[in-house]
């Protein structure tokens, strides 16, 4: 069991699945901080039922808060030298991450990064695919950091991009905002493939292609504004 | 025509406003200095009506009332933008309180 990994699971509205995949993240990893992103169901209770480590938004705050919060928590304990974002909702494999952690040792790379289009697995739907493609097409053109998944959730990074990263951006722009920061504070990266799970259950609280446009806007006005 | 030049010219001024640091002491008195400016200008445009008339037509409008709406539609850009900027203000302390409220919690629920 490893006790210098932080496995950081965000979580919003998952309490029927949420406390089967903390048990099995919590079955290689000891230190797992779920934040419950002010959930109107019973995540926090379930969660509070396994050995993860909760934090709980008193108020519903947006994906890339949870994550920024889980990381200050993580970043309280000083044995912890990689940091996991992983999503609760069981899209994401641990032999993925355990590959990244090995990627991001062996090649000494600031941030390792989960790419979906790198592994060949195409069990996405076309919608999906097409918009998700555009997407990561704006994202390579407009932060200069070239990538073949610019939002995937899977991430693995050290402790200097730990204390550095400060997400600010609201809801789901904080996946292109992580990208862009990659290139101002010049970290090493590089992808690795891995597989998502396209559940029934992950697939109904997928991103609406519209919020694409919220992003958008969020990401121009974002421009040279005091962080 | 004047008018255009000068119109397009106060937009690109409010448009770089916003990608700006809105807080620096030198903006938060130059709002409060604007804001003077506005209502100076008010008062004077509403005891000398002409004037507002002279000044259009020496910028190329055909009214003073028409001129009087050219600057209050783009004074009404800058206060939404000054609105939505201010939202994002507050909402991003919520955040940090909430975030700190958070984490107090928990620190305190592990040592029980």
């Amino acid at each position: 069991m490893r006790s210098d990994v932080a496995i950081i699971i965000p979580a919003y509205n998952e309490a029927s699945i949420i406390k089967k995949v903390l048990q099995e993240v919590l079955a290689h990893y000891s230190y797992v901080v779920c934040v419950d992103d002010g959930s109107s169901d019973l995540t926090s209770a379930e969660i509070a039922k396994t050995k993860a480590y909760l934090v709980r938004h008193p108020i519903n705050l947006g994906q890339g808060a949870a994550l920024q919060t889980g990381i200050e928590a993580a970043l309280a304990n000083p044995d912890i030298v990689y940091f996991v974002t992983f999503d609760a909702d069981g899209q994401h494999r641990l032999a993925d991450a355990a590959k990244m952690l090995d990627t991001i040792k062996n090649g000494s790379y600031d941030i390792v990064l989960g790419s979906r289009f790198l592994s060949g697995q195409t069990k996405l739907p076309k919608i999906k695919k097409a918009v998700l493609k555009m997407a990561i097409q704006f994202s390579n053109l407009s932060s200069g950091v070239k990538l073949t998944d610019a939002h995937n959730g899977l991430r693995v990074f050290n402790r200097k991009v730990a204390e550095t990263l400060q997400i600010t951006m609201p809801d789901m722009a904080h996946a292109s905002e992580i990208v862009n920061k990659i290139r101002q504070r010049g970290y090493s990266y590089t992808e690795v493939p891995v597989t998502i799970d396209y559940t029934k259950y992950s697939m109904q609280k997928g991103q609406s292609v519209f919020n694409a446009i919220n992003i958008l806007f969020d990401l121009l006005l974002a421009g040279g504004r005091k962080r | 025509m004047i008018i255009q030049i000068v119109l397009i010219f106060l937009m690109a001024v409010i448009v770089a406003y916003t990608l700006k640091n809105r807080n620096t002491v030198r903006l938060r008195a130059g709002r409060k200095i604007l804001l003077l400016s506005f209502a100076l200008v008010g008062i004077v445009s509403i005891a000398h009506p002409q004037l507002l008339n002279d000044l259009a037509r020496m910028v190329g409008v055909g009214r003073g009332a028409d001129l009087l709406l050219y600057l209050l539609i783009l004074a009404f850009i800058f206060y939404a933008l000054n609105v939505y900027l201010k939202f994002k203000e507050y909402d991003a302390r919520l955040v940090k309180l909430s975030r700190e409220i958070a984490l107090t919690e928990a620190k305190a629920r592990k040592q029980k």
